[in-house]
């Protein structure tokens, strides 16, 4: 006979339970101590999920059943709530239902049903590494590593929760220690009651029909009398063992964490082009942004789920052969929502020629992730018209392109002209040749450079400045590039001007009448 | 109610304590005695009058520059009147990985609206510290948006503006005009005049040597 026992990290992780057979207790104590996997699954269950791949953005009160177009007729696969209520059922003749009257009927469609499971599978990723495509039940999650990053469970079904209201699914969510305890407690459960594990109680109510049993042996458990796994575990284990099978032994220790139960994770594929057709032609910037907002959503998903940044992508806005092509240039986020307003700038005021029936996002230039550690007393961006610095700088780049926006590194050049670099991506990389920040200059140079230098007036082999001639002091010399043929040979000059400026001026050595204002001291 | 007027600095009050918004060290002693809350604002508008580049109305705040640079907070130049030298703010001791400079190329008529715009966004980044933008003119409803953009971002905008702007309206909280003083001793000094300050502040003036 089992016996089960809550273990003692019930308050932090909700009940556990370990199992012991009679045989086991006597001579195995440690089975009895050993606690189960501390994991935490999530499965989320999407019932009908094929009806609702197609279906999920129309009325729900609508009857609606899908039919699988099969060998011979066409019969129901999936029907809602309120097809059954008005007597549809699974294998119904398509005759059949048409008869009934006022259900709208779809046909299956296996290419939407992939890309909506991809679709899940991917959101699912932002929320944790470890997704298991268990479709068409649903998916599950292992969010143990990812509680504390979302603020704790409560907060990390809120948010998966609210995403799918979006999208406007219908789904059930349970936790669980282990992987089939929570898809059970998905099944089993309605939307409302999601939030709770399943207690000791609620497991042995759960009908043995909703456990993995194989049909025979569901038959031959309802001739036992066996209707609920409370009743299944009555049983003596050596029995069931025989009579059942050591794999329906198993699956129910998988069930209670009493065995492991390895899992397959989803590795997403290497898609970088993300498209969506249009429901009908649409040319305004107010009709464009849902699908824009959809593609975005889309992209966010897949970067998140793949540890992967966006440097450059393309919008295609397509009808028949022609396109018109909308280069973004990023500094590299995986969070592309600064995107839509990038788009908005660019659109809002933008007649096309004709309308679109397609558009088609293409993320041209992906790098891997790198994970910036947050500041203790780091604060996420919450308000929605503020930008963090990285996307003020996409918006800016993109508004006014790459070069009116940059970062000046020192190089180690003694000519001033050639002293400094302009940089240009916002990475944290430098460019080759120059100085790290830690090596400080010797010598006190004007704050403003001016570039190309301004020709001073000269009178009498001296400089003029607003019409005074300026006070010179402190000569140095630079001489550079000499081997180079192109010589650079100068004297350079503090110069105070009348309105008592401080300029930083050369005269050339080549040609001593040559005078020129090349800094400003502040 | 008003409370929280004053604290979303939406009620003007003649009175020092009620300058609320915290304050960082300028980096010249007698600057900080004379400023509101002992040295510039952390957020907010401030705008910095002189009669053109170069007359020392940056070096006012090079120093919290340096400091905030060097604190891996992000500052940005918005239309500096020429390139800033790399060796010369290096030498102030700023970590020029974190001084971003925006230049846009457009020439059109209006440029100066899109560097106000600019200079807008730049205010409400979040992750960054202060926004410093060289400006010809402001009028009042710009310098309002500004100012509620510097709320908005937790960041200090600083406009630098030619003497010919000093008559305009405007709704910084913050205003000082910055002349260079020539002594036949050949010293340079700069005179820091309060034009618009809280409390009673307003007024005061000091010479800090350059």
């Amino acid at each position: 006979m089992f016996r089960y026992m809550k273990s003692v990290s019930e308050k932090r992780l909700g009940p556990q339970y370990v199992v012991e057979t009679e045989n086991q207790l006597s001579s195995t104590n440690q089975i009895g101590s050993r606690l189960l996997s501390e994991k935490v699954w999530f499965f989320l269950n999407f019932p009908h999920f094929f009806l609702q791949s197609l279906i999920k953005n129309l009325i729900p009160s609508n009857p609606c059943v899908l039919v699988d177009d099969g060998k011979g007729e066409p019969l129901v696969l999936q029907m809602n709530d309120s097809a059954k209520a008005l007597g549809v059922r699974k294998d119904m003749p398509l005759s059949l239902v048409e008869r009934l009257g006022g259900i709208t009927i779809l046909e299956r469609n296996k290419e939407i049903e992939k890309k909506e499971t991809d679709s899940l599978l991917l959101w699912a990723g932002k929320f944790s590494p470890l997704v298991v495509d268990k479709f068409p039940d649903g998916l599950l999650v292992e969010v143990k590593g990812s509680l504390k990053l979302f603020g704790g469970q409560k907060k990390l079904i809120k948010m998966m929760s609210d995403d799918l209201d979006d999208w406007g699914y219908k789904f059930a969510l349970a936790t669980g220690t282990t992987p089939l305890l929570a898809e059970i407690g998905a099944k089993k459960r309605r939307r409302e009651d999601v939030s709770n594990r399943l207690t000791s109680k609620e497991i042995n109510t759960v009908p043995v029909s909703m456990f993995s049993f194989l049909p025979k042996h569901l038959e031959l458990l309802k001739k036992m009398g066996v209707r609920t796994l409370g009743d299944y575990k009555k049983l003596p284990r050596k029995g069931l063992a025989e009579r059942f099978g050591k794999d329906a032994l198993q699956q129910f220790d998988r069930l209670y964490g009493y065995e492991p139960d390895p899992q397959r994770f989803y590795i997403a594929s290497q898609k970088e082009n993300i498209s969506i057709t249009l429901d009908c032609e649409v040319e305004g910037w107010l009709d464009l942004k849902p699908y824009i907002k959809e593609l975005l959503k889309k992209a966010n998903k897949y970067l998140s789920c793949k540890a992967l940044k966006a440097r450059q992508l393309t919008w295609f806005f397509c009808r028949y052969s022609s396109e018109v092509r909308i280069p973004i240039f990023l500094s590299g986020t995986n969070n592309i929502s600064v995107v839509l307003r990038i788009l908005e700038e660019k659109l809002k005021n933008k007649r096309f020629r004709e309308p679109f029936d397609s558009i088609r996002l293409s993320l041209d230039e992906v790098e891997n992730a790198r994970q910036e550690n947050l500041n203790i007393f780091h604060k996420a961006n919450k308000t929605d018209t503020n930008l963090l610095c990285d996307q003020f700088v996409d918006l800016i780049r993109s508004r006014y392109g790459e070069k009116s926006l940059y970062v000046l590194n020192r190089k180690a050049e003694h000519v001033p002209e050639h002293s400094f670099a302009y940089c240009y991506s916002f990475d944290g990389k430098q460019n080759t040749g120059c100085l790290p920040g830690n090596v400080l200059p010797k010598i006190k140079r004007p704050v403003w450079f001016i570039d190309p230098p301004i020709r001073l007036v000269v009178k009498k082999n001296k400089p003029f400045h607003d019409g005074r001639e300026l006070i010179l002091s402190g000569r140095e010399r630079i001489v550079s590039d000499w081997w180079t043929g192109a010589e650079i040979a100068r004297d350079y000059f503090v110069a105070e001007s009348h309105s008592g400026i401080i300029l930083w001026i050369y005269r050339e050595l080549v040609s001593k009448e040559n005078w020129f204002f090349q800094g400003l001291f502040e | 109610m008003l409370e929280e007027l004053i604290n979303k600095s939406l009620v003007w009050t003649d009175h020092a304590f009620t300058y609320n918004l915290g304050f960082r060290e300028t980096g010249y002693k007698t600057l900080d005695q004379i400023l509101p809350g002992g040295g510039w604002p952390k957020h907010g508008l401030t705008e910095i009058f002189s009669e053109r580049a170069g007359m020392g109305a940056l070096r006012l705040v090079l120093p919290l520059i340096a400091r905030m640079t060097r604190a891996q907070k992000k500052v940005i130049f918005v239309n500096p009147p020429y390139i800033p030298f790399p060796s010369a703010l290096s030498f102030e001791g700023l970590d020029l990985s974190n001084l971003i400079i925006i230049n846009p190329p457009c020439k059109s008529a209006s440029r100066g609206q899109e560097i106000l715009r600019i200079y807008e966004d730049a205010l409400k980044v979040e992750d960054c510290s202060i926004v410093l933008a060289w400006l010809s003119n402001v009028l009042f409803k710009d310098s309002r948006k500004l100012s509620l953009a510097a709320l908005a971002g937790k960041n200090w905008g600083v406009t630098f503006l030619p003497f010919s702007a000093v008559n305009c309206s405007s709704s910084s909280t913050l205003r000082i005009s910055s002349k260079i003083l020539s002594s036949s001793s050949g010293l340079r000094g700069l005179k820091i005049t309060l034009l618009k300050a809280c409390g009673e502040a307003k007024g005061k003036s000091v010479c800090l040597e350059l």
